[in-house]
């Protein structure tokens, strides 16, 4: 067992699975199963577990001393230059070149990890710098910048442009959008819906629906919602709720519960549903089932990594079942009429100077 | 005392268990008393030479027991391991030592009770009539030497759990199935046996019910907040009319027991179901008690405030 | 029977000789963050059937409670919108850093704290099962632990009740499993322990939060972590069944509470029942002389 990934060698005498992992058993010790009490160690608890990569616990930790090398605050010193020794030392492993020193300044034209000075903490940018102004690499550039997400009760508080005018969009019958500010129709779908993850369960459920042990401890599909929320649209705790949003409708047992909150945003309350997204319905010998939280959610992926947007979305919840076969289509659709919904709504991309709401 | 006005549970659940028993086991409570009493009454009956008393208290002993046995055993998670009971004998396990009393008990009350069952076969069994006959009164007053402890120890049976109404209880239970044991008897005495001869089981009738009633009384008491199991949902029901049986029953015997055969049947009849429904009540307020996570918190909690 | 004593020594008192040092739970509900992988290695390790499939509503808690088929329960309980530093009521300290910078887990917006802990059997010094099961089959191992012998229960259902804790019940199904009709509960994994392993619970749990070892050593480190979250202002924290002195002789398997321990759904003073129970005999005595005395008077002064 190599005890670093420094140690990986080009001529095939060592071997190595993925790189970022070498040295969670240094010395034959497996470093991730150390328990040492936190009352026993530095704060940071290097002897806890172990991190990747080797043990480091917070990356480009450079950056937690001035450019001189000198913690920021003493009271959050973590690492710092040791001039005695001559290196970078402190609470945590260094996540930079351990004996350049912060005066160091490269020879002009020389690239790579080599051509960064001592004060460029950020070591895997070409120029070791943080940026806040992004001028390659990005396809939505060159600031970050504030977007409300594709569907949400609010205009966007800092400017006009509503939702990222670079987003990948896939308009179809199936993909529908609800209306955001300034477009009307948006208190048709005047909730936030959020999905997440339980710990009992591995994502959309494929394995753990089937295993009894993890069945039994979250047997059913449920939305969280607050109990002001639950008030408001009449729903009962263990009674059901149907979720429905600009693409379909599904239904879940309600949990009200206080650890959902309703968001106070410029003067308005907003209300947010939970939801779980590990049931779906078929799948021969699953132990449980229910409608699939996806299901509600739409697809359209930012620019740069094509990851969709799965987080929020704009819904209303009434209590009861939700309709079932060719009733089902219908009540969507009712919605989708009072909200004025189509194929085209929902796909400008920059959204118009003057309001219209 | 003074209830607390709030208590705290995990959402309402109970903390402890209430018994799996079902009907079969207050059932046994009651049977088992019956049969116990039913004995002292039979050895009594044929110490005084009072033979249609002997042999009706020595049936109901047998069919009490054998009644009892039967639905001891159905109510095991496993019956076909009932013989288990025997690997040992334990004196921290009631159950246990009522088992032995009733292993014993059994076969003697049986021997008494079969001789006056072969007694009144239209012919005469042959060797086993003759052996029964010889064995009937050892076997009777041997029986009848066990029977306080089977009559008494179903009360320990109960009070010796984590069930705060039963556990509550323990002063007085023993002696409120003791008790009603002698008023089941004593009315099957009533019921069976012509008036002149049934003096003495009119006798314990009355004694058991007015001793079971008084006890009940002192029982409330000491159940504390549990007592409030007692009256309300099926507890209530068993527990109302037992008292009802139990004291029409026990004035009716009074007024008309050495009068009237019919009336003393009717009358026996209402203390031996009265004390029937005793068993049920006290069993349900029980289950009811560990269901409820009050009943176990707030007893609790006071006695850690005091 | 047993008897009271200062130091009770549940497996030498029981017989054993040379027995081990007694074994047993610290479980620091302090630390529990509700994965519920105790859940799952015990069913896992003991072959436990899957036993219910009920959404409760209580939380995240859809185990609801111990039980025949479920020797691990994870209780969790939200508190809410009390105002923060009102009585009984600590948010959880997250990181003690620096000392003057505590950040914690109950969020100042909503005031709301969720508290988590494993429950399981206790094996108790003084077991109201094991004293009350009329078939022995409930026994005192050598590691001072209780445990059911499958094959001598037969189901008389007696521990059920006499458990101070509601932890032991009779396996009601599902048709076909192991040990339908008999007594169940935590082992303490004694098949692991006698091969020198740590009991699957303890073993799977990622916080410590369950730790398995000798009694008397948990028991030391358990004082030590209350002393420790005092210091840290965490005032409410209690440890639970570590007293020899209480009700049951102290437990083999003892808990550190955020909160009294009904919230938990555990008793605030059990007792073990067995403690009573001579004056108990003492009572049946009476009565069974009063019954004696009572049919004996039914027959005096009468004519035949």
């Amino acid at each position: 067992m190599l005890n670093s990934f420094v140690e990986m060698k080009a001529d095939g005498s060592t071997s190595g699975g993925c790189w970022i992992y070498t040295g969670v058993y240094t010395d034959g010790v497996n470093q991730s199963a150390r328990r040492k009490p936190g009352s026993q160690q530095s704060w940071v608890a290097p002897e806890w577990g172990w991190a990747w990569p080797m043990n480091r616990r917070i990356l480009y930790n450079r950056a937690s001393a001035d450019p001189d090398g000198k913690p920021w605050s003493e009271r959050k010193a973590y690492i710092w230059w040791d001039e005695a020794a001559g290196k970078w030392t402190g609470h945590d492993v260094p996540d930079f070149q351990v004996t350049k020193a912060p005066s160091f300044r490269p020879e002009p034209g020389i690239g790579g990890p080599e051509g960064l000075a001592g004060d460029d903490p950020f070591i895997m940018q070409a120029d070791g710098k943080g940026w806040l102004y992004a001028p390659s690499g990005l396809l939505d550039g060159p600031l970050p910048v504030h977007y409300e997400p594709l569907e949400s009760p609010l205009r966007n508080a800092m400017h006009t442009q509503q939702s990222n005018p670079t987003r990948e969009m896939f308009p179809r019958k199936e993909n529908l959008t609800g209306p955001s500010p300034p477009e009307p129709g948006s208190d048709v779908y005047p909730y936030v819906v959020t999905t997440y993850r339980l710990t009992e369960h591995h994502t959309a459920g494929g394995m753990s629906r089937w295993s009894p042990y993890l069945a039994e401890l979250q047997p059913e599909f449920f939305c969280e919602v607050s109990p002001e929320l639950a008030a408001e649209r009449g729903l009962e705790h263990l009674g059901w709720a149907t979720i429905v949003t600009a693409r379909t409708a599904i239904e879940a047992r309600v949990l009200v519960t206080d650890r959902v909150t309703p968001l106070t945003v410029d003067g308005r309350t907003i209300h947010q549903i939970g939801l779980p997204y590990h049931w779906g319905v078929g799948g021969g010998g699953s132990i449980v089932s229910g409608d699939s939280a996806n299901d509600v959610m739409g697809v359209a992926l930012d620019p740069n990594v094509h990851i969709q947007d799965s987080k929020a979305a704009a819904c209303d919840i009434q209590p009861g079942r939700r309709p079932t076969g060719p009733e089902l289509p219908r009540y969507v659709e009712a919605y989708r009429r009072r909200a004025g919904i189509s194929v085209d709504t929902g796909t400008a991309r920059v959204t118009p100077e003057k309001d219209g709401s | 005392m003074v209830p607390l006005a709030t208590f705290t549970s995990y959402y309402g659940r109970p903390i402890v268990k209430a018994s799996p028993w079902k009907s079969d086991i207050p059932a046994y409570l009651f049977l088992g008393g019956l049969a116990a009493a039913s004995s002292l009454l039979a050895a009594g009956a044929d110490l005084s030479n009072r033979p249609e008393l002997r042999r009706v208290a020595r049936i109901g002993a047998l069919a009490g027991g054998a009644a009892g046995t039967v639905a001891l055993v159905h109510d095991l998670g496993k019956p076909t391991r009932f013989l288990n009971m025997m690997r040992t004998a334990k004196p921290t396990s009631p159950m246990s030592i009522g088992t032995w009393i009733l292993t014993t008990f059994m076969p003697l009350a049986s021997l008494a009770g079969a001789a006056e069952i072969a007694a009144l076969l239209p012919f005469r069994v042959p060797i086993a009539g003759r052996l029964l006959d010889l064995g009937a009164r050892p076997a009777g007053l041997l029986a009848a030497a066990v029977a306080p402890g089977l009559a008494s120890y179903t009360g320990v049976l109960l009070t010796d759990t984590a069930t705060p109404g039963w556990h509550a209880a323990q002063r007085e239970l023993p002696l409120i199935f003791v008790a009603s044991a002698a008023a089941a008897a004593g009315g099957l005495g009533m019921a069976g046996v012509p008036v002149g001869e049934a003096t003495p089981a009119r006798r314990m009738a009355v004694g058991g019910a007015a001793l079971a009633l008084v006890m009940e009384q002192r029982m409330e008491g000491s159940m504390g907040l549990s007592a409030k199991t007692l009256h309300s949902g099926k507890a209530q029901r068993l527990f109302n009319a037992s008292r009802a049986l139990s004291i029409g029953g026990a004035v009716g015997t009074i007024v008309l027991g050495s009068r009237n055969r019919a009336a003393a049947a009717v009358c026996g009849a209402a203390l031996f179901v009265g004390s029937a429904c005793m068993r049920f009540a006290i069993f349900e307020a029980g289950q009811a008690s560990a269901r409820d996570p009050r009943y176990t918190v707030v007893p609790q909690r006071e006695r850690l405030r005091s | 029977m047993w008897g009271w004593s200062s130091a009770p020594d549940p497996a030498r008192d029981t017989g054993w000789i040379n027995a081990p040092a007694r074994k047993g739970f610290f479980t620091d509900g302090s630390v529990c963050i509700g994965c519920k992988a105790c859940e799952v290695a015990c069913k896992e390790w003991n072959g436990i059937p899957e036993d219910g499939l009920q959404l409760l509503g209580m939380s995240y808690d859809n185990t609801g409670g111990l039980g025949a088929s479920t020797w691990r329960h994870v209780a969790f309980i939200e508190q809410p919108r009390r105002a923060v530093g009102s009585d009984g009521f600590t948010p959880l300290p997250m990181v003690t850093a620096a000392p003057d910078q505590n950040t914690h887990a109950g969020s100042a917006e909503t005031g709301i704290r969720w508290l988590m802990s494993s429950d399981v059997c206790k094996h108790c010094t003084h077991a109201a099962c094991l004293d009350v099961c009329p078939t022995g089959a409930l026994l005192r191992t050598e590691f001072g632990t209780v445990v059911v012998q499958d094959d001598v229960c037969n189901g008389c259902g007696y521990c059920i009740p006499a458990c101070p804790f509601g932890v032991i019940d009779r396996r009601d199904g599902p048709p076909g499993a192991r040990n339908v009709g008999i007594a169940q509960k935590c082992t303490l994994c004694y098949d692991r322990l006698r091969d020198d392993m740590t009991p699957a619970c303890a073993q799977a749990c990622p916080t410590q939060s369950i730790q398995f070892g000798d009694l008397d050593e948990l028991r030391i480190r358990a004082h030590d972590r209350v002393d420790s979250l005092h210091a840290a202002g965490v005032t409410d924290a209690r440890l639970y069944l570590a007293d020899p002195n209480d009700g049951i002789g102290g437990a083999g398997a003892f808990f550190l509470l955020l909160d009294e321990p009904e919230v938990y759904g555990l008793p605030p003073d059990p007792v073990v029942t067995t403690r009573d129970l001579p004056a108990m005999w003492r009572t049946a005595a009476i009565a069974g002389a009063t019954l004696v005395a009572g049919a004996a008077a039914a027959f005096v002064w009468t004519r035949s």
